[in-house]
């Protein structure tokens, strides 16, 4: 894959200026919420801040939440302890030596075990490659957190604890880059604190999560006839559109009862300019990631697959049986195709087994009985036999199925988020921007936490269930931050991170961070302006600060 | 109460207050007054605290299915396969799901993508309807239509009863004026002409009714 990655310098200004005129001429994100001015100075004019938010449009950074649902442990990634660092070490959470390696600041954990705790399937956690790749835009960066309930943890992940009034970081970032992008924040992921919407209620309605359920169906949603067979032309519904809103509504009793219903105005806003801005884009064929087959028969029905569809599918092979990878294919596209400047993935609680993979690598279905009978393997795990490795890509309660057994669901869970994120940086690094840089030089990818988690095992254990902690360390990958940085640190003798300098990054054993400073960070690694609000400048964690 | 019963009764008392009241119910925000209503409008008093509801997708479709007189499956089904409402677009729609994806109340706000799924729902559904119609020895709306030359009055008419079937209600001659005017600038288009546009015409006419406001909130 070709690297086009180069460091910031000048973007393709011209070319993305013109296309953000067009977008703001066919209304397409402005017109959705139109342009508060919270948050974007003291305008006298609104039109002076949509002016202002257009030209931030054309010179954006991204922002990629990728979730680790349910809690992961920073002991068992890059903050990894090995048994002869500790003076506590049959009883903290700490590795055999052989297994830890270390990679510039970082740690990473290689490690086979049997068993996926009470789930016979033998789990590899292989963390040191990606972390290799990485390492030169990966920060650590380690915080206290504030609750170990996970929706409560999830949220203030994304708000700092509402360090900004509230928004959350997705927000803040589509607040200040996504006026000229037809759906600025998206969330691929549902039903977690990290989609939930912040709490300030003033700002522009494209700064709010668009939620997406299915990313393989929902391109079905951005185009209103395409697809349905037999459907008059679009031409004619459009004018039929036309006489409904001009006519038949506004001069209904029902519409004139209700006119000044908040709802119903936003429902006529969103049914005129940037629906026709969605449908106008092809949006229902850009973003189609599946491809043609008897469970999307797309050309019968007037469709076709994303002219992306082979590049990300190659990359996230497992698409169509594991929601994360298909989240993941669709958060590139909708980056490559500049609708979004945030994109929210992670995986789910639901368990994912990939039965077909199971069966195919035990030659069929499951068998029965013993071992030897019928001359054939016994692996029907109810009578001992095992699954094959990878059969179950995500546990049920995904980073949460610690409580079981966390070794093991720790080192799945990692190798398959950094896994999914080594593989979206790739496919963003061989994308240009523009002379030369690529999306992945604008991009931060996030790995947010719902909170640490508890960093004591039973004496000598292998196996063992872990609580909630609030002590954690946030890992972010960018160009953007302070790359090949452990900002903090950790005690090995107890497992607990300490805090650093805001300033300089220096290791500070009488400090811990807290979530807004850390949200203050990354808002201003991501050149965020925190109007309104004095936060401390987090200059540490930048790169070119 | 039935929350649309609601509905009716405050329709009937701002009804009942519009005979003492000297407010008129302009069309809003300007909207264009081409093609003239032949009628005046009926003066009605605006709520001032005007709260609707937005009638989630599986009422919605449920709703649609009785109108139309379709089984419930056969409303909307993308690629033919995955039920519109149940599967591709129950959460933009207001559903829930909280076994595999955790979304556990409706969506706090109306997703930008929602008008357009309901538009391929209301369209799904009109275009099965006509279909059905066309074909069918005993039609749901094309009951006393000429389909290969309408009249105006058979376009009246049926107008009236997608208004009658999917609203509930008679409709206004303006709005009978206004979809039976529709049917010109159907044929006007190139290739819509006989029973092309009579189909056309009907498909689109359902697909306005259902899509209306009034249609979609309570």
């Amino acid at each position: 894959m070709k690297n086009k990655t180069k460091r910031l310098e000048s973007p393709g200004r011209r070319s993305f200026l013109a296309r953000v005129a067009q977008l703001a001429a066919a209304g397409t994100s402005l017109g959705v919420g139109g342009l508060g001015v919270l948050g974007l100075g003291r305008h006298a004019r609104a039109e002076d801040a949509e002016q202002e938010a257009l030209a931030r449009s054309s010179d954006p950074r991204f922002l990629i939440v990728l979730s680790t649902t349910g809690g992961a442990s920073i002991l068992d990634a890059m903050l990894a302890i090995r048994e002869s660092e500790s003076a506590s070490a049959a009883t903290l959470n700490c590795f055999p030596d052989s297994a830890v390696r270390t990679v510039g600041p970082f740690r990473a954990v290689d490690i086979d075990l049997p068993t996926l705790g009470a789930i016979p399937m033998p789990v590899k956690g292989r963390q040191s490659a990606l972390v290799e790749a990485h390492q030169a835009d990966m920060m650590v960066a380690t915080w206290q957190r504030t609750s170990v309930n996970h929706l409560v943890g999830q949220r203030r992940a994304v708000t700092g604890n509402s360090a900004w009034y509230g928004r959350t970081l997705q927000e803040a970032v589509a607040l200040t880059y996504g006026a000229g992008f037809a759906l600025p924040n998206v969330h691929l992921s549902a039903g977690t604190g990290y989609n939930d919407r912040g709490s300030d209620a003033a700002l522009p309605a494209y700064c709010y999560g668009e939620t997406v359920a299915d990313p393989r169906l929902w391109p079905l949603s951005l185009h209103g006839s395409q697809g349905i067979l037999g459907a008059p032309s679009h031409g004619l519904i459009n004018q039929a559109r036309t006489l409904r809103n001009s006519r038949l509504d506004p001069q209904s009793r029902f519409g004139r009862v209700f006119a000044g219903s908040s709802r119903l105005e936003t429902w006529e806003h969103l049914r005129g300019s940037p629906q026709q801005a969605l449908e106008a884009q092809d949006l229902i064929t850009k973003l189609m990631i599946s491809p043609e087959s008897a469970d999307f028969p797309l050309a019968a029905h007037g469709l076709g697959s994303s002219p992306d569809g082979a590049l990300v599918r190659a990359a996230f092979p497992e698409f169509a049986r594991d929601p994360l990878e298909a989240q993941a294919a669709l958060a590139f596209l909708l980056l490559k195709y500049r609708l979004s400047v945030t994109v929210t993935l992670g995986p789910s609680s639901s368990a994912v087994v990939n039965a077909e993979g199971a069966a195919d690598e035990t030659g069929g279905v499951y068998d029965t009985g013993k071992d030897g009978d019928a001359g054939e393997d016994d692996d029907d795990p109810t009578e001992g036999g095992a699954f094959p490795e990878g059969s179950i890509p995500n546990p049920p309660l995904s980073f949460d199925f610690s409580h079981s057994e966390h070794r093991s669901v720790q080192a799945l869970m990692w190798s398959r988020v950094l896994g999914v994120a080594d593989r979206l940086i790739g496919l963003l690094k061989s994308e240009e921007w523009g002379n030369g840089q690529s999306l992945w030089d604008r991009t931060m990818l996030y790995v947010a936490n719902d909170f640490g988690r508890s960093k004591q095992r039973p004496m000598g254990a292998q196996q063992f269930g872990t609580g909630h902690d609030l002590n954690d360390g946030a890992l972010i990958i960018s160009p953007l931050a302070n790359g090949g940085r452990l900002l903090g640190g950790i005690d090995p003798d107890t497992g607990i991170t300490y805090g650093f300098d805001p300033l300089t990054g220096a290791p500070d054993r009488g400090r811990q961070m807290t979530e807004p400073e850390i949200y203050a960070g990354m808002a201003q690694t991501l050149g965020v302006s925190l109007d309104g609000v004095t936060l401390p400048d987090m200059r540490a964690m930048r790169r070119n600060a | 109460m039935h929350p649309e019963r609601t509905v009716g009764i405050l329709i009937v008392n701002f009804s009942f207050l519009a005979a003492a009241s000297a407010c008129t119910g302009e069309p809003k925000n300007g909207a264009p007054s081409d093609p003239v209503p032949t009628v005046p409008i009926e003066r009605v008093t605006a709520s001032r605290q005007a709260r609707v509801k937005y009638k989630s997708g599986a009422r919605y479709a449920n709703d649609l299915a009785g109108a139309l007189d379709l089984p419930r499956d056969a409303v909307c089904r993308e690629l033919g396969r995955y039920d519109c409402v149940d599967e591709v677009h129950r959460i933009v729609l207001g559903g829930v799901e909280p076994y595999t994806l955790g979304v556990r109340e409706p969506l706090p706000s109306i997703a930008v993508t929602a008008p357009i799924a309901q538009d391929r729902v209301a369209l799904a559904a009109c275009t099965e309807r006509i279909e059905r119609d066309l074909g069918a020895s005993a039609p749901v709306f094309l009951t006393t239509v000429d389909v290969d030359a309408p009249t105006p009055g058979e376009l009246a008419a049926t107008a009236r009863r997608f208004y009658d079937r999917i609203l509930g209600r008679e409709a206004t001659p303006d709005e009978v004026s206004a979809l039976a005017q529709f049917h010109s600038t159907v044929t006007d288009e190139p290739g819509e002409s006989g029973a092309i546009a009579t189909r056309d015409w009907a498909i689109l006419s359902c697909f306005m009714v259902a899509t209306t406001l009034e249609s979609i909130f309570y």
